[in-house]
């Protein structure tokens, strides 16, 4: 048991491009931009559609774990749990389902379709095509859904009841705040030389009068900029809706602190 | 470390609380019954468990005061925290927090606003308003385990002095685009569910909501409350086989299982009841009852179930099992599994079949399996057994 959690590996995905370990590709974009040019993820053939969104979290979450066991030895935790926070949910294939019950009649909606109307069905494709045997879940909590699933995760990984945690936020809905962020949660260990979280707190407030100008995709790419550039930093987050989430981060140890910027957001 | 569960709400197609639906299992009624709230024609089945009228469920949550959520979800949710939170006085609290499991949410509301909307999380929303929570508040999703997900969390938050005191729930509206999508499926039964017995034909899709308080043991004891029963332990895998089957043999509810009695830090050899997943399909049957072979070893482990009588409530599920579970240990009573005749004989589980019979055990494992492969248990006991 450790009360402080080692990021030993992230990534993020928007409609700017891709980044892994590295300050997120500042930009815009509709949708997730295509996977940039270098070799793309293998992945296994399953002989059936998978939804664009699912295949995206399969890569991303590949190349995660690869970069990890590339970096860190020893490997990873053979346990992973995979946490994904999201205010959007299946919306899209929800939205996709629903139009194909009215074109075909409600006695022919598609079972494949259908199977992908979970929030959860993208990352039990990564259990299908990565081998993962962890937990698998999603957490809802409006725009502070990545840092809630980021503080859940650290919540678990401290506390030992989880190996090892990919979390962070999942938003996928053809938009230009579309994002997949994810980051490597394990117990801090001195061989670890990574960024660590030292705090996390989830509250709910519904009297107080948020700024929302924050969405997941920003908050999480303040969150990668702090881990890519070694700094020290609160990242924090809140939304009309009354939930706030906020993490401390602090830079791999032995690194020298450098100025914090200011990572928060809303009240925090 | 555990939790206490101190008080228990329900909502089901049995109607308002749990007086009731404990009845009804024990006399082995079912609820289920022809879909009312929606057109069925040409789907493989036209039943399913509906719960009470939105009127009466508002009627019943009046006493939370002046919420007033605009979704089924949440509307289920808080008539079954009405009944959870009676009597307690609810003064504004950050060690207070919520966790909601749920698959759909407030699905009504797709499409009808921008697609920043949260529909998963406005039960749990909901709740914390009404509950004046200002701890820890989120919704979990894992499909069929969502709720047995949100009991996990819950559970954490009190095992790690965040929280004194969380109201886990677990709600699902029945919706057509579900029945819709389990017809798609081929999924649905068309006479009532029947888990375990040779002549199923798959499930049926109820609604339904269930709150239970947990606390810590030291705060139900400053408050002068006595537990229902006490949660040990949570333990989740995946197995990685399909998004809508099953691993066949078992290995991921057996694995989950395995976790959870590990952190509850008890073995399988203390437990005496498993109250099964049971949703009347064969595949879930049978991949049920090797893993509970296995887990057992021929052991002779009372076997509950209660979908055959609520029907499947999805993200509710798991949250209404573990309610039930609680009352059966607190009062040592084990319902039969509703629509059981005959077993299956390639699913052979000692279940209680015909009649209610006694509860041999203080200590119960709770199963749950969902789409996407997901698997949990929770371990529950008597609070007599943890002194």
């Amino acid at each position: 048991m450790s009360p402080e959690v080692a990021v030993t590996s992230w990534a993020v995905w928007s409609g700017a491009g891709v980044s892994v370990n590295e300050a997120p590709v500042p930009g815009s974009g509709r949708g997730l931009a295509p996977w940039p040019d270098r070799p793309a993820p293998i992945l296994p053939a399953r002989g059936r559609p998978v939804p664009p969104s699912a295949s995206a979290l399969v890569q991303l979450v590949q190349a995660i774990l690869s970069t990890r066991r590339a970096r860190v030895v020893p490997p990873p935790p053979t346990t992973v749990d995979l946490k994904l926070g999201t205010r959007t949910g299946s919306r899209e294939i929800d939205l996709a389902f629903l139009q194909s019950l009215a074109e075909r009649g409600d006695a022919f909606g598609s079972p494949s379709l259908f199977a992908y109307t979970l929030s959860t069905a993208a990352g039990g494709e990564v259990s299908l095509a990565l081998g993962l045997r962890g937990a698998l879940s999603t957490v809802s909590s409006g725009e502070v859904s990545g840092l809630a699933a980021l503080v859940t995760g650290a919540a678990s990984v401290s506390s030992g009841r989880s190996e090892a945690c990919l979390c962070g936020a999942m938003e996928v809905s053809g938009s230009d705040s579309d994002v997949i962020a994810l980051f490597l949660l394990e117990p801090a260990q001195p061989y670890l030389h990574a960024p660590r979280l030292v705090g996390w707190k989830l509250s709910f407030d519904p009297e107080t009068v948020t700024d929302s100008r924050d969405s997941p995709r920003s908050t999480m790419e303040r969150l990668a900029v702090t881990l890519a550039h070694g700094e020290s930093a609160e990242i924090g987050a809140s939304c009309p809706g009354g939930h706030a989430a906020l993490l401390t981060v602090v830079p791999a140890a032995g690194t020298t602190v450098r100025p914090g910027r200011s990572a928060r957001v809303g009240r925090g | 470390m555990s939790a206490a569960i101190t008080s228990v709400g329900t909502v089901t197609g049995h109607g308002l609380g749990c007086a009731r639906l404990f009845a009804a299992l024990l006399e082995g009624r079912s609820a289920i019954g022809p879909v009312t709230r929606f057109p069925v024609d040409g789907l493989c089945s036209n039943l399913a468990a509906e719960a009470p009228a939105d009127e009466e469920l508002e009627s019943a949550a009046s006493s939370l005061g002046a919420v007033r959520p605009d979704d089924r979800a949440s509307r289920l949710l808080l008539a079954a925290a009405a009944e959870a939170l009676a009597g307690r006085e609810l003064e504004s609290s950050p060690r207070r927090g919520v966790v909601v499991g749920t698959t759909k949410g407030a699905f009504e509301h797709l499409g009808r606003s921008p697609g920043s909307d949260d529909l998963l999380g406005a039960p749990a929303r909901a709740l914390a308003r009404a509950a004046r929570a200002r701890g820890p508040s989120f919704a979990t999703s894992a499909a069929c385990t969502s709720s047995a997900v949100a009991l996990g969390e819950g559970l954490r938050l009190i095992e790690d002095g965040i929280c004194d005191e969380v109201l886990v729930g677990g709600t699902e509206a029945l919706h057509a685009f579900v029945y819709r999508g389990f017809h798609a499926l081929r999924a649905l039964s068309p006479r009532p569910a029947m888990p375990f017995d040779v002549e199923r034909a798959g499930l049926s899709l109820g609604e339904g909501a269930a709150v239970l308080v947990l606390e810590s043991l030291s705060h139900a004891r400053a408050h002068g409350r006595w537990p229902i029963a006490v949660v040990e332990g949570f333990g989740s895998s995946s197995d990685g086989y399909d998004q809508v089957a099953p691993e066949p043999g078992g290995r991921g509810l057996l694995e989950a299982s395995r976790r959870a009695l590990t952190a509850a830090g008890v073995t399988v050899h203390e437990v005496g009841g498993y109250h099964a997943h049971g949703t009347g399909t064969i595949q879930n049957d049978r991949m049920e009852a090797a893993a509970f072979a296995a887990l057992f070893s021929g052991r002779d482990v009372t076997v509950s179930a209660i979908k055959g009588s609520l029907g499947h409530t999805l993200g509710a599920g798991a949250a209404l099992d573990v309610a039930v579970c609680a009352l059966m240990l607190q009062r040592g009573t084990v319902p039969p599994v509703t629509n059981l005749r005959t077993l299956d004989p390639l699913a052979q589980l000692p279940a209680a079949i015909g009649a209610p019979c006694p509860l041999r055990s203080n200590r119960l494992l709770v199963a749950s399996a969902g789409f996407g492969g997901i698997n949990t248990a929770l371990v529950l006991r008597t609070p007599a057994a943890a002194t």
